[in-house]
């Protein structure tokens, strides 16, 4: 099995557990769905790769969607402090409702790696043989660490730069400081650490 | 719910109706035409909100044109293109439709 048909095949018995089963992270379809709907883009980036300059309008117009969804992959994995609404606590034994949360929301965490793994291996096979194509990777991770930042911390979402652009903005603009520098820092490292420790160089190509 | 926001709630739920069933019809003819079979017909036309595309891409599409989309010659490329432009304004549309509905003001 490929890797295109293990991450959808994975995303679609997620979901189905999640609908049967019950369990306290049941918003993770939405957030998987999203995470999913980013990498599914991602796929068809070769097709929307313009050829020509009548091409570019609708070009830039996909990619510039795509962009806005990426951070969702990265966002599910912020999804892990969902974690605290569990004691954890050991000595008490062990709870077995608590381990199954556990495992479900790792495992839609685990995915969102996956996905985001395949998703910049992607984007590394569209733009390998750009003379900038290092620095186009480092922007690309830098924006997702942001829009991870916008969409935890001031709660907006990637519709909201069209029905709010002035407001993100400035929520934006005001809201940044050494602290959120920080964060946009640490997620930016944490994707650095993720690509090189999960991505094959020499098949980057899905 | 005053008299302006039915009317633009009337004027979104018409808009998207419309992209709605002119995507169908698209994709229901496009798959009809290339597998010249009446069960991809209806399975364009039936299958809503860009499944009936992503079941024939992953079925058809993908195995025919590569996964990089290397295999398809201009017109067709032109033809995949221009449907999933059609889908994602859908999901655009649905988008804003929806952010619109739970905006406060």
């Amino acid at each position: 099995m490929d890797e295109r048909a293990k991450a959808r095949l994975c995303f679609f018995a997620y979901i189905l557990m999640l609908i049967i089963f019950d369990t306290a992270y049941s918003f993770m379809i939405l957030n998987m769905f999203l995470a999913f709907a980013a990498l599914e883009l991602a796929f068809l980036l070769p097709l929307f790769k313009a050829k020509s300059k009548r091409e570019i309008p609708v070009s830039a117009a996909f990619y510039i969607v795509f962009i806005l969804l990426s951070p969702n992959v990265l966002y599910v994995i912020t999804d892990l402090i969902h974690l605290k609404i569990f004691e954890f606590n050991f000595k008490k034994g062990l709870i077995v409702e608590e381990w199954w949360n556990f495992f479900v929301l790792i495992s839609g965490v685990v995915l969102a790696i996956y996905y985001y793994i395949l998703m910049l291996k992607q984007i590394h096979s569209l733009i390998l043989h750009i003379k900038w194509s290092k620095t186009i990777l480092l922007a690309f991770i830098i924006l997702c660490s942001i829009g991870v930042y916008i969409g935890r911390f001031l709660r907006f979402h990637s519709i909201h730069l069209f029905t709010e652009p002035f407001s993100l903005v400035s929520q934006v603009l005001s809201s940044i400081n050494e602290d959120s520098l920080l964060f946009i820092g640490w997620m930016s490292m944490l994707q650095f650490i993720m690509w090189w420790l999960f991505s094959d160089s020499r098949r980057n190509s899905l | 719910m005053n008299d302006t926001h039915t009317w633009l709630f009337t004027v979104w739920m018409i808009t998207i109706g419309v992209v709605m069933l002119f995507t169908q019809v698209y994709v229901s003819r496009l798959l009809y035409r290339y597998e010249k079979s009446v069960l991809w017909g209806c399975i364009g036309f039936i299958l809503l909100f860009g499944l009936n595309m992503y079941v024939y891409q992953i079925r058809k599409l993908e195995k025919r044109a590569g996964y990089a989309f290397e295999r398809l010659d201009p017109q067709a490329r032109k033809v995949w293109r221009r449907v999933y432009v059609l889908i994602l304004i859908q999901y655009l549309l649905f988008f804003v439709f929806f952010g619109w509905l739970s905006s406060p003001g």
